[in-house]
């Protein structure tokens, strides 16, 4: 297996462009998800394969990247009190679950459909997926935001947490008592989705939100507590298989451990709907950048016909839409930070006084 | 409440009215000194100096502010006024509400101009704001830090900044051959583990540190607040404690 590896894994020769490029969606995605407990991810694969780098070692890089970075930034979210450790590790547990069927429902449309087909399916669950928890998720901030009012627990959540089946469970920092039968899909669609579109916290914070009746702020800390185990399960994978180009992961690292603590530092001066609005627009705007990726694969399977033009055309769009994203979402987070920080000392107010 | 100075506990007891100074980042400028130990003395009034730690710093906060309020306090006893200090922490503007509603007759709150407006805004009792900004020499006034823990902090960061770098630059002088070598797979695996979870520490060190360096912290916002729910939950149980009253009957030993 390892000489497998070996002969097939091409490392691609770095230069300063590569560097920097690296460095930069390592801090902006660090940000990103220090602040919304995931993120950063859905740029870097692609943004790495662009580079020439192999699709395999693209996914390792970026998951290896993805673990040390979520610890940083659960670590330090941990000391402002906002991780739920115990509904990290719960959700983490059923999340493996997912993240098992995921890859076997991968395997199984690659087997049918082939790679474009698989690509396909990917982009079509990125679509439904964002768009749908996406705009619920913007509405809801939306009207908080309008309405002034503090983050009110949602009716399913109420509900669930008034059925008692044993066993039930009691999160503490999330001041949530829940019976663990409904924190299992959860999780399990969390691990789905993270096999599927390699960012699991799109449905993880929402569904810690809106099912279980967790707060923004404590469900995308702990998400990065589910972000942790799942990311070094997946890297010990790719790391006996060979797959992880230490020099890559090293350079991301860089960048987004300063952006990850910047994103933690940045949720205790915002108001809490922030999380939610940064969430919903970034996970708007990557639906929109997949959805443009969709026509090239559907030209692969011969179910429609464009030209080579377009689907590079589209593919730009696509690529550079997903960027996007993930720059919109940073420069709320920092707008955000800056209009929330702590009133300074104006001189207009001291010559006013005089 | 904490008294800062041993002195002062026998003013716990007088009733007099009082002026409340309140400190900038735990500091009493010499302006804001002056003008309230001048305007106590002409009004025959107390001082109350109070100290709001809002940011949570804790025991460096402490020391400052204790050193502060003891110059204000000498300063108060040389003019024969008498002076309480006390240290807070949470909202400023709580913190003086609390402070007017314990210790009673401040009939004037004296702040610094650059603590901000709007957190004396909505504060019960008149509010002068007395300029601080620049002292004689022009200097500013209050130091948003010591020196020392400024120079403590930049050895920090650049102790882990070094550090990291060491680490980076060691995989990468030998890039090829560690790349290969950590490629390996099998038992090789602990290898990238290892060293990204050693990175993560040594470079998470230097980020944590550099931020801090350049005043980028925490606003422990949530844990200020959830205090002060508290406290005011507390207090409103107390009001709701049915109070006993001693009945007397009008009519007792009188023989009709």
């Amino acid at each position: 297996m390892h000489d497998i590896a070996n002969e097939t894994v091409k490392f691609i020769d770095l230069n300063l462009i590569y560097v920097v490029f690296l460095f930069l969606v390592g801090f902006v995605g660090g940000l990103v998800s220090g602040f919304i407990g995931s993120g950063g991810a859905f740029v870097l694969t692609p943004g790495m394969m662009s580079l020439g780098v192999p699709g395999t070692v693209a996914v390792a890089s970026n998951m290896c990247h993805k673990f040390p970075k979520a610890l940083v930034g659960a670590y330090k979210r941990f000391k402002y009190g906002q991780v739920d450790l115990k509904l990290g590790l719960v959700l983490a547990a059923s999340a493996g679950v997912g993240v098992q069927v995921g890859i076997r429902i991968q395997q199984l449309v690659l087997q049918k459909w082939g790679p474009a087909g698989s690509d396909l399916y990917v982009s079509l669950s990125f679509v439904a997926v964002l768009l749908v928890v996406g705009a619920y998720v913007l509405r809801d901030a939306m009207s908080i935001s309008k309405s002034g009012r503090s983050e009110r627990v949602a009716l399913l959540a109420k509900k669930l947490q008034s059925i008692n089946i044993p066993p039930m469970i009691t999160f503490k920092t999330a001041n949530v008592r829940i019976s663990l039968w409904f924190t299992l899909p959860v999780g399990f669609a969390t691990g789905m989705l993270a096999a599927t579109i390699a960012v699991g916290g799109f449905i993880g914070v929402p569904g810690m939100i809106y099912m279980l009746g967790v707060s923004g702020l404590v469900a995308s800390a702990s998400e990065l507590v589910i972000a942790f185990v799942m990311g070094m399960g997946g890297s010990i994978n790719w790391a006996m298989h060979g797959m992880i180009d230490i020099r890559l992961v090293l350079i991301i690292l860089a960048g987004s451990l300063l952006g990850v603590q910047l994103g933690a530092i940045g949720t205790t001066y915002v108001k809490e709907y922030m999380i939610k609005i940064v969430m919903a627009v970034i996970m708007l705007v990557v639906a929109v950048s997949r959805a443009f990726a969709i026509p090239s694969y559907l030209n692969q399977l011969g179910v429609i016909s464009i030209g080579h033009g377009t689907i590079t055309l589209l593919g730009a769009i696509s690529f550079v839409s997903m960027c996007l994203a993930l720059l919109v979402g940073a420069t709320i987070i920092l707008v955000s930070m800056w209009r929330a920080r702590r009133p300074a000392y104006s001189p207009k107010a001291l010559a006013e006084a005089r | 409440m904490s008294d800062l100075m041993g002195t002062t506990h026998k003013n716990e007891l007088r009733n007099g009215r009082k002026i409340l100074v309140v400190a900038k980042n735990g500091v009493f400028a010499e302006t804001v000194i002056n003008h309230c130990v001048q305007l106590a003395g002409r009004l025959g009034y107390d001082l109350a100096a109070l100290s709001v730690d809002a940011q949570c710093e804790g025991r460096a906060f402490e020391n400052r502010s204790a050193e502060s309020a003891k110059k204000l306090c000498e300063r108060a006893v040389r003019e024969g006024i008498h002076c309480n200090a006390m240290i807070r922490s949470g909202d400023i503007e709580f913190a003086v509400e609390n402070a007017i509603h314990e210790i009673k007759r401040v009939e004037i709150v004296v702040v610094d101009s650059e603590t901000s407006s709007e957190s004396t805004l909505n504060i019960s009792v008149p509010v002068v704001s007395v300029l601080s900004a620049l002292n004689d020499k022009g200097e500013s006034a209050m130091p948003a830090k010591s020196e020392s823990s400024k120079a403590k902090a930049i050895g920090k960061t650049a102790g882990y900044g070094v550090a990291s770098a060491a680490c980076f630059a060691a995989v990468f002088t030998n890039a090829d051959a560690v790349t290969q070598i950590f490629s390996r797979g099998g038992w090789y695996a602990a290898l990238p583990i290892a060293t990204v979870l050693a990175i993560s520490f040594v470079h998470g060190a230097f980020a944590h540190n550099l931020w801090s360096l350049l005043g980028i912290e925490a606003f422990k916002r949530d844990q200020v607040r959830e205090t002060e729910h508290k406290v005011i939950q507390k207090r409103k149980q107390q009001r709701k404690r049915p109070r006993a009253y001693a009945y007397v009957n009008p009519f007792h030993r009188i023989d009709l």
